[in-house]
């Protein structure tokens, strides 16, 4: 897990978490951090509970994350503009 | 600042990029082979999420390279061909076949073991279907087999070049924000195209057909370096599914799916290579709607599956749960969503020979960044492999070189500006100016009034915007370096499409003040490399070369 977390950047962003590419389970999300390493835009990132999401609005949605999870704790849904 | 030595640097771990580190280390394990991804090896590139057909494949006994040759001019290039490395890419087509099959990817046979064939272009068939959605995954698996040191996450800035010979690259880990020198005695570029070009109209700049990731990176490198580059004249453009921007796939269309216009008028001509269907579509701003609603349940079936089995299937999936899309009732709206730069589906790269060397010492390109027009996956796979051979025996050969540290120095000094920098403009609005210029001045239809107001934008973003980019993070530092590259490109594609004063291949290139295809004049290859004196941007031609 990366030290220098913006907390006050994380709450904003997951306040819009409704436009995300992605829909995310937090109970299921144990941090491992594959998606995170593999997403091919790398837009994703852990938060200061370990927990994954998105940091930049760049998705391509090929939906890699989801193919890679291994604990199915990320879908993909499309970004809002391409819904 | 770090810096490397290797025998062989490959820019991007995509298709052509991870067949170049295999080909390479299959010349001779003991070289010391690089490749710098800009994501993760694992799933990069246009392929991250696999493909479903090898879609250039010439199969012994019931095809010929000459075949596919005439096809792919007939249909796609119109005359601008170099023969020679279509042949070629042709020629060796199978034996990749084989060599995925040996790496476990399954290609659909029929009853009789033969393998299924699927048209490319009408009544030309060289498509075979494969369960390819592993691919990335198994690549990266030989590529680790045969220890190639990968860097992931770092993306190149530019290579280290005296307009004659190409000596590394220097490159940015996007993680730590670390500037690494590689010195390399061979280099291969294979960045895939420009895909970040065009906005489309969903408005979103990362909904694009090719990954996004390639925002020209290659293109604008090796034009830097004095490489000879081509074809940047063509645009990737054509139908899309609206606003999803990906083909449902091909292998359905002859099933007896219809497409409609929007008084519900069929159209029965190819809309994939018919010029004046095209171009009537576009100039009348039409919609084109696919329509299965007609067909029966057990075709509905088969379709279904196609669909949401392609290459792209979560994304397709998902945007029909999303829009409440059935195909049994309803039409799949279609437009000309976005233009493009790319070597595979389009006609743009830097040009190479049949060793995939370019007009460098010491570099080589390969896939949609290298000049092969049409070559679409097979092409990648062939010549990344060629590439992959090339750079290895040249690198056997020489000694890595004293280079211009001076040059160095500016270069991370330009670099790492926009962080620097403590007010600006952000990236990710400047690459919505940049591309929303794009848009309006490059998409045919243009003239030349509209090429050369895109020319002055791009003048005053090159003088005064670029050197006003202000990046938070290492991450949109990155953005900021690719917006750039978008802009060389840019400016590539304005000027080609200045010099070529016809329209030959309808929508990609359609000039309204020079409609009319022109072979008299026009059976020529248009060209661009950068003065290494002034800096300045040269436009010329070459004859098309036939095989002798």
């Amino acid at each position: 897990m990366s030290a220098n977390i913006d907390r006050e950047k994380c709450n904003e962003r997951k306040t819009y978490a409704e436009i995300w590419p992605v829909e995310i389970d937090r109970e299921k999300c144990d941090g491992c951090g594959v998606c995170v390493e593999i997403c091919p835009m790398d837009i994703l990132r852990l938060d200061e509970n370990g927990k994954v999401y998105v940091k930049y609005d760049e998705c391509w949605y090929c939906g890699c994350c989801e193919l890679e999870c291994p604990r199915k704790a990320i879908k993909l849904r499309l970004p809002y503009l391409v819904r | 600042m770090k810096t490397l030595k290797t025998d062989v640097l490959i820019i991007g771990g995509g298709s052509a990029g991870c067949l170049a580190a295999i080909a390479a280390k299959d010349v001779d394990s003991s070289l010391d082979v690089t490749i710098f991804e800009k994501g993760h090896i694992r799933r990069s590139g246009s392929l991250a999420t696999g493909m479903d057909a090898l879609n250039i494949v010439v199969i012994p006994g019931i095809s010929t390279p000459e075949e596919y040759v005439k096809a792919v001019d007939k249909y796609l290039l119109h005359g601008i061909i170099d023969e020679e490395l279509h042949h070629l890419l042709a020629e060796r087509s199978f034996a990749m076949l084989k060599k995925l099959e040996r790496w476990g990817i399954e290609f659909e046979k029929d009853d009789n073991g033969q393998y299924v064939l699927y048209e490319l272009f009408p009544d030309e068939k060289f498509i075979v279907p494969m369960k390819g959605w592993n691919l990335k995954p198994i690549l990266a698996r030989e590529v680790a087999r045969r220890k190639v040191r990968v860097l992931n996450h770092t993306m190149a800035t530019s290579l280290i070049s005296d307009f004659r010979r190409v000596y590394g690259a220097t490159g940015i880990d996007l993680r730590t924000g670390e500037f690494i020198v590689c010195l390399a005695k061979a280099t291969i570029l294979a960045t895939g195209g420009c895909a970040r070009f065009g906005i489309p109209p969903s408005g979103y700049l990362f909904g694009t057909f090719d990954f996004p990731g390639n925002a020209g990176d290659g293109y604008a490198m090796a034009y830097r370096a004095g490489a000879i580059l081509a074809g940047f004249e063509y645009l990737q453009y054509w139908l899309e599914v609206k606003d999803l921007n990906t083909p449902l796939g091909k292998e359905y269309w002859e099933l007896g799916v219809k497409y409609l216009d929007s008084k519900g008028n069929e159209i029965h001509d190819d809309l994939e290579y018919s010029d004046p269907t095209l171009v009537r579509l576009l100039m009348n701003r039409e919609t084109v709607y696919e329509k299965f609603s007609h067909l029966p349940e057990k075709t509905l079936k088969k379709i279904e599956q196609i669909i949401f089995s392609s290459e792209r299937k979560l994304p397709i999936i998902r945007f029909f749960k999303e829009r409440r899309l059935d195909i049994r009732k309803d039409l799949i709206e279609y437009d000309f969503e976005e233009i493009c730069l790319c070597g595979g589906h389009g006609a743009t790269g830097v040009k190479i020979d049949s060793n995939a060397r370019t007009s460098l010492e010491g570099l080589y390109a390969a896939g949609d960044v290298a000049y092969v027009p049409g070559q679409m996956l097979t092409g990648a796979f062939v010549f990344g492999e060629i590439a992959g051979q090339s750079a290895a025996n040249y690198a056997k050969t020489c000694d890595t070189s004293d280079i211009n540290w001076d040059f160095i120095h500016k270069e991370e000094k330009r670099v790492f500006s926009p962080i620097k920098r403590t007010y600006g403009i952000k990236p990710s609005v400047f690459e919505f100016k940049l591309r929303r210029v794009i848009t309006q001045y490059l998409t045919p239809p243009r003239n030349e009034k509209k090429l050369r107001t895109a020319l002055w934008w791009i003048q005053r973003f090159k003088t005064e915007d670029v050197n006003r980019l202000k990046a938070n993070d290492w991450h949109e530092l990155g953005r900021a370096i690719e917006t750039e590259f978008i802009l060389d490109c840019a400016e590539m594609a304005a000027r080609a499409a200045l010099e070529r004063k016809e329209t030959r291949w309808g929508i990609h290139d359609y000039r309204s003040d020079f409609p009319e295809r022109d072979d008299k004049n026009w059976l020529k290859h248009v060209l661009i490399r950068i003065d290494p004196e002034t800096g300045e941007m040269i436009v010329f031609t070459s004859p098309v070369k036939r095989k002798t």
